[in-house]
Formats: structure tokens, C-alpha cells, sequence
């Protein structure tokens, strides 16, 4: 029931902002799972055709990387052709179908993990919209799919990160998030400015960062105000869920002429 | 006696029910929202002198700019032929977020070339990405063009990124176009694409635009 209201609105939201309608929505953008080796685990999407015409669905199983600087820009690679690819453990039905007019369809998936498991493993399922070609004169063909993204990692999974190099920008700092561990790291970091009185002065939220295991994504700090001449401590902290938390204490110092520059720095 | 024991036991029993009626019961409640995402598309013609939209029925995906006609794009004293189409097309792109916001990935394959043909329609079309709003019932969309992302070649659209936060509170709207090298109009051509000349080998050129869309 809620689910058809979320549908409902978010189709009412579309009309009311735009002539361009929804045609396939996928109630599962996200499919995450923490699984052991040898564990085999199912379960189901939902697709809805929100059109009045039948539409024709292929599903397909793609991989795909962060790519840098990792803001969020993904690549699109054949199954099985990325390093952690999980095409291999992934089976789904149907293929394709045909979605009758404001109508849905449930396609069932099952996971089978080999007996060991190392690092995160990840891939993505598309729906498209099957398309006309052009057939003469020059031009284009539009094709458009949706994807769910399944993560599928180890229960014990090794989410180590540091945040190190950090330097200086015109009214801000940066630093290197750099991902130790065996999984995707999608921090959610935050940071508060603290006067040498331990008072508060300014708090925010760095950049949204997907960083792969082993690579390394630039956090950017905006310090939104000129600060007065003195010493402040900046604490960075990465979010990691599940209570994984990465810290950072970098000692920042104000001159009488209003330069900025880093003292310090610990975890 | 009795009346006064039954009026105790009375007493009693209303007690009883009073302390229970006030007992409290904490129910929670809560709802999930999927990281949903949806996508739909609406594709008109636009008369390239005229810009007036023509909607083409739900599910059209095929556009063809038909034959192109030799036309001058320089002056009578200095002419300049090349071929062009008579329109060109505008694609709305309707992103459904819920919590999810998904993200737009846009690539391009080059598809046929006629024989002898040497070079391709990912370098004689030109893509413009922009965010259109409504800003009230009775008037056109307002306009604006997608940040960081110029007028491109179709064969520049190497996984092209636009992020949800880019269309939010709008949507999506690709104009699609064959190159005329015109560096004056609203969206001016990018400078290394190629025109369709009668140098160029007769016949159809193809290719296929592909929208992704993702959550992150």
C-alpha cells in the first residue's frame, strides 16, 4: 500500500514538473547483501510500466565501476569484465516480458556465493526499453534502462580507511580519503571547526565520495568564513555505517594577516 | 453488611478498571522507502527555422533527420554548401527519483556507414544537455544549460555524468542535431565537429544513444 502511494506521488510530481513521463520505474534502485561463502540467497524487484501503452522489457546483468574522482560517475563494462564482477553468482528470471499498460512485473533473482568470498563483489541489473531502428536516411536510435545496483560483500568485510595528505584551498581544505579495504566506502563526512576555547565556530558536510577498495578520492572542505587570527582544530569524520567511523584532527593556524596554514595533524 | 461489602468490592473493581485504563502501550511505526528509480522519455521534432515542437506518439525511439538538404550556410558572395537536415529533435528525459535521486549516464555507439564512407555520424551530430522548469501553469519552461557540459559531438558522449542535483525540481532535455558550425546561435557547435558535405559517401549513417539511469 505504501509503495503504491510513493508511486502515486512521485507519478503526480512528474506531471506536475514536466511533459516527460516515467515509463519503466523500478521500485529497487539498490540491492545490498552481506553474505558468507557458499550462501545462497534470492529475492525480487518489481518493475512498473507507468505508461498507457504495453512496453517491452529485456533484462540484462551489466558491471560497473566508480570511476574518478569518484563523485559518483560510474562505468558501464560487459558482465563478467570487471575485476569484482558478480555476474557470475547472480541468475535472474524472467529475461523478457512485456509489461501490459500501468501494469508490473516481478523478476526473481538468486545469489549463490562461491565458498570463498574476498572483497566486495558488484554488477547491475538492467531493464530496457526495447527500441525501434532507423531503418534509412541518417539519424539516431534513443535507448533508455534503468538499473539496481546489487553490493554484495562478506559479513566480514574490511572497511580500514585513512585520511591523509591533507593541504590547502582558496577558502577551504582538502585531504585524501584513502580506502584500505576490501569493499566499495561511500562516507558521508562531516566536519566542525573548533575555536582553541573548545567552542564550535562552523560545522558542514565534505563531498560525497564512492571510493573502490585501494584508491583514493579528494575530500573538499569549504571553511565558509574568514577566520579571526589564531589556532583552531578542524575534525573531519567519515561515516562509514554500521558504527565504522573514520577521524581526522587537523591543527589549523591564522596569522595577522589573515594566512592560513596547517600545524598538525593525527587520526 | 452486605451492602457495604458490595459496595467496597464495587469500589474495588473501578479501581481495577481506572488503573488500566491509563496503562500506556507504546506502539512504533515506521515506513522504508525504496531507493526507487524510474525513467520515461518524450520526443518532439523541432522546425529548425521555426523552433515550433512537434510531440512524437509514446515510444519513439527512432530519429531520423530524413535526407539532408544541400544548403548554404555562408553568404552569396562567399558560399558555403553543406548538407542539413530541415529539423532536429529534443528528447525529455523524466528522471523518478523517490529517495533514490538517480543519477543520468549518457553514451553513444556509432552504427552503420554507407560504403566508403570515412568518418561517422558520432562526428557530424551535436548533442546540448539542459535543465528545463516550469515556473507557472500558463507559460513555457524556463531554460538553462546543464553546468560544466557544452554543446558536444555525439561521439564525445563517453559515459557523460549528469548528477540528479543538476535536473532537480525540473527535468532532463538532450537537443539532438547534425552539425552546422554556426558559433552564434544560443548553443554554439563545438568547434571540432564536421559538416556533411558532398565530399561525404551518399547513404545512411546510424548510431544509438543509450540514457542510464542509476542511484549511487
Amino acid at each position: 500500500m505504501i509503495v503504491r502511494i510513493i508511486i502515486s506521488v512521485i507519478c503526480a510530481v512528474i506531471v506536475l514538473t514536466g511533459e516527460a513521463k516515467a515509463q519503466l520505474f523500478l521500485e529497487n534502485g539498490k540491492v545490498v547483501l552481506a553474505v558468507s561463502g557458499g550462501e545462497h540467497t534470492n529475492g525480487t524487484l518489481m518493475v512498473h510500466n507507468t505508461s498507457a501503452d504495453p512496453v517491452d522489457v529485456k533484462v540484462y546483468w551489466e558491471d560497473f565501476e566508480y570511476k574518478p574522482p569518484y563523485e559518483g560517475t560510474k562505468n558501464f563494462l560487459p558482465a563478467g569484465t570487471a575485476p569484482a564482477s558478480a555476474s557470475q553468482w547472480v541468475a535472474f528470471s524472467p529475461q523478457v516480458f512485456t509489461i501490459p499498460a500501468f501494469g508490473q512485473q516481478k523478476i526473481d533473482y538468486t545469489v549463490s556465493v562461491p565458498s570463498l568470498i574476498q572483497g566486495g563483489h558488484y554488477g547491475v541489473l538492467f531493464f530496457e526499453k526495447n527500441s525501434d531502428s532507423i531503418t534509412n536516411g541518417e539519424g539516431l536510435t534513443i535507448v533508455t534502462r534503468v538499473g539496481c545496483l546489487f553490493f554484495i560483500e562478506p559479513k566480514d568485510k574490511n572497511k580500514n580507511a585513512v585520511i591523509q595528505n591533507a593541504g590547502l584551498k582558496a577558502n577551504g581544505i582538502v585531504a585524501n580519503f584513502v580506502n584500505q579495504g576490501n569493499v566499495i566506502l561511500i562516507p558521508h563526512t562531516t566536519y566542525y571547526l573548533m575555536q582553541d576555547s573548545g567552542m564550535v565556530l562552523l560545522r558542514g558536510e565534505a563531498n560525497k565520495l564512492y571510493v573502490p577498495p585501494g584508491a583514493s578520492a579528494l575530500l573538499e572542505i569549504s571553511l565558509k568564513q574568514q577566520l579571526n587570527p589564531g589556532h583552531y582544530t578542524l575534525v573531519v569524520n567519515s561515516d562509514l555505517d554500521d558504527g565504522d567511523v573514520v577521524v581526522k584532527e587537523i591543527g589549523l593556524a591564522v596569522d595577522a594577516g589573515g594566512q592560513l596554514t596547517i600545524e598538525n595533524s593525527q587520526d | 453488611m452486605k451492602t457495604k461489602l458490595s459496595l467496597i468490592l464495587g469500589g474495588l473493581l473501578l479501581l481495577i478498571q481506572t488503573a488500566t485504563s491509563f496503562a500506556s502501550t507504546t506502539f512504533t511505526i515506521s515506513a522504508t522507502v525504496p531507493l526507487a528509480t524510474g525513467v520515461g522519455f518524450t520526443v518532439s521534432q523541432v522546425n529548425a527555422t521555426t523552433g515550433v515542437f512537434k510531440t512524437e506518439p509514446p515510444g519513439f525511439t527512432a530519429l531520423n533527420f530524413g535526407t539532408l538538404t544541400y544548403t548554404n550556410v555562408g553568404t552569396t558572395s562567399a558560399p558555403s554548401y553543406i548538407f542539413l537536415p530541415s529539423y532536429y529533435w529534443a528528447i525529455d528525459i523524466a528522471t523518478v527519483g523517490g529517495a533514490g535521486a538517480p543519477d543520468t549516464t549518457v553514451t553513444y555507439t556509432n552504427g552503420a556507414v554507407p560504403s566508403g564512407a570515412t568518418s561517422t555520424l558520432g562526428v557530424k551530430g551535436t548533442v546540448m544537455f539542459v535543465k528545463e522548469t516550469y515556473t507557472g501553469t500558463t507559460t513555457p519552461p524556463t531554460e538553462t544549460a546543464i553546468p560544466g557540459i557544452p554543446k558536444k559531438r555525439y561521439v564525445d558522449l563517453s559515459a557523460l555524468h549528469i548528477p540528479y542535483n543538476d535536473v532537480t525540481g525540473g527535468w532532463l532535455r538532450a537537443y539532438v542535431g547534425i552539425w552546422n558550425g554556426n558559433t552564434t546561435q544560443t548553443y554554439p557547435d563545438p568547434a571540432n565537429g564536421q559538416p556533411f558535405t558532398a565530399a561525404d559517401a551518399a547513404g545512411t549513417y546510424t548510431g544509438t544513444m543509450t540514457f542510464t539511469e542509476t542511484v549511487n
